[in-house]
């Protein structure tokens, strides 16, 4: 029993330690990239071999890219969606690569946008033909992921029976369950869900935003790296890169899904 | 669904058992760390002082009366600022974010175990005090040799049970993307897309481990009574 306890305690000493120690060697900078992976494509997880887990998805690649021009060292910092802006806002990361959405009441500094997308709504098959545009969500309990754009326009569209869920793959089974009648979603992230769900399809409309379009988010003030980034983004959008990121990405994501 | 979770269990068995190692970690790490805040805490709230003992008192409340989720969070993004994590990675856990997280398990179990503290001494009849003060023993002497060898009867078992509490605490944890059970079942769940047998994969671990350190705790109890009955 003592030996245990002896134990115990030196591990507690020991994580004890390396808190006072360290932090003074850094030879390279780090590019340090805050994400949210449970979002495929754009950023999701996947296990390896030796049960260790990858990042993968076209963020996640972008943000290498981004990385290795800027000569900097990367480090991903894999949290919940709704707490990426606030870290990101206190300095814990240089920028937020989330697949997020260029929506000009976000208090950050946004990049040019690299992604182009609709905003769709998912629903369950068996309610199929009840929803038919935009304003047949109002009224109906539609929900959008937690502190994201998809929450704002699942309130302006559906009005108070709107729901907000911290996590995507939750909504996708409440809606599988029937306790929701509709998500909205990004397009992208969409049809890799109704792709692998023979009981969801996409609603017959795309839902009207006009910040419709995906950018890095910097802490407000860090101007120099936002240029840095953009002249980069410019570069990759211009030889194909950023599409082709795109296109490797969905093609992993239905390798993944097909085995 | 039966087969469905057992299919998941087994296919990602050494995936979960990642998580059930860090889970286990932050928790046993947070509940011995919070046991030697609370002993402190326990005897400032004894104290003569009433500077003291008062802002021992307020900690416990503000501890005791917010959520734990908010609190890490408030760890998390206020530390960072002041204090500069080591940005080293062990064993997979990034410490810049396994120790803050650290940080607010224990500050949250140091709050409760300090009443448990406080509670088992007080539980011992005045008249041992006073007993071992009439033989000549001072204040430190007879908390040394008498109050606290009968304390610990009650406050060991119940600091055992602190650790159940805190390995179902942990499950929050994940928010700030420790990958720890909650984590491995998130991650489990958007690669296999069937999120409802994740969950109840997640609630199999959890049992397993509460049960044995149950059993655990009940054994230790057991013979920590026998050997002073």
């Amino acid at each position: 029993m003592k030996k245990t306890l002896t134990l115990l305690l030196a591990t507690a000493l020991l994580f004890g330690m390396t808190a006072c120690g360290g932090g003074e060697e850094t030879q390279i900078e780090t590019f340090h990239v805050g994400t949210s992976a449970d979002y495929p494509p754009y950023e999701f997880i996947q296990i390896d071999e030796n049960n260790n887990e990858v990042l993968v998805g076209a963020d996640i690649e972008l943000a290498k890219i981004l990385a290795e021009k800027l000569g900097k060292e990367l480090k991903i910092t894999n949290m919940s969606f709704d707490g990426l802006l606030g870290s990101l806002a206190e300095g814990q990361f240089d920028c937020v690569i989330a697949g997020l959405t260029n929506d000009p009441e976000r208090e950050v500094l946004f990049s040019d946008n690299y992604f182009a997308r609709n905003q769709v709504c998912i629903i369950n098959s068996a309610s199929a033909g009840t929803i038919q545009s935009v304003e047949d969500m109002a009224g109906l309990k539609i929900a959008g992921q937690t502190g994201t754009v998809q929450e704002t326009l699942a309130i302006e569209y559906a009005g108070e029976s709107a729901i907000a869920v911290q996590n995507f793959n939750d909504m996708i089974m409440m809606l599988q369950g029937g306790q929701l009648d509709g998500i909205v979603s990004d397009s992208d992230v969409a049809e890799g869900f109704v792709a692998t769900n023979s009981d969801l399809e996409l609603a017959p409309f795309t839902i009207p935003y006009e910040n419709d379009a995906v950018a890095i988010a910097f802490q407000l003030g860090n101007d120099e790296l936002c240029d840095q980034v953009n002249a980069i983004l410019a570069e990759l959008k211009e030889d194909g890169t950023i599409d082709q990121l795109m296109a490797d990405a969905k093609a992993l994501q239905e390798e993944l899904a097909a085995e | 669904m039966a087969v469905k979770v057992f299919d998941m269990l087994i296919n990602y068995a050494p995936y979960f058992w990642k998580g059930t190692k860090v889970t286990l970690l932050l928790s046993l790490n947070a509940v011995v760390l919070g046991a030697a805040l609370a002993a402190a805490l326990a005897f400032m709230k004894m104290s003569r002082y009433k500077i003291i003992s008062k802002a021992a008192a307020v900690y416990i409340d503000v501890i005791r009366g917010t959520p734990l989720i908010v609190q890490l969070w408030i760890v998390y993004l206020q530390l960072s600022k002041l204090i500069a994590f080591p940005d080293v990675i062990i064993g997979g856990v990034d410490m810049t974010r396994y120790l803050p997280c650290l940080i607010a398990l224990t500050m949250n179990s140091g709050a409760y175990v300090a009443e448990i503290i406080r509670g088992g001494i007080q539980s011992v009849e005045k008249g041992q005090t006073e007993a071992a003060r009439s033989l000549g023993m001072n204040h430190w002497m007879s908390m040394r040799l008498v109050i606290l060898p009968q304390a610990i009867r009650t406050i060991l078992p119940a600091i055992g049970n602190e650790l159940v509490t805190m390995i179902k605490e942990t499950a929050i944890i994940q928010y700030l993307g420790i990958a720890d059970i909650m984590y491995a079942r998130n991650t489990v769940a958007t690669i296999t897309y069937s999120i409802l047998p994740s969950y109840y994969v997640a609630a199999l671990i959890y049992l397993a481990l509460n049960i044995v350190s149950t059993r655990g705790i009940r054994v230790w109890e057991r013979k920590l009574q026998k050997a002073y009955n």
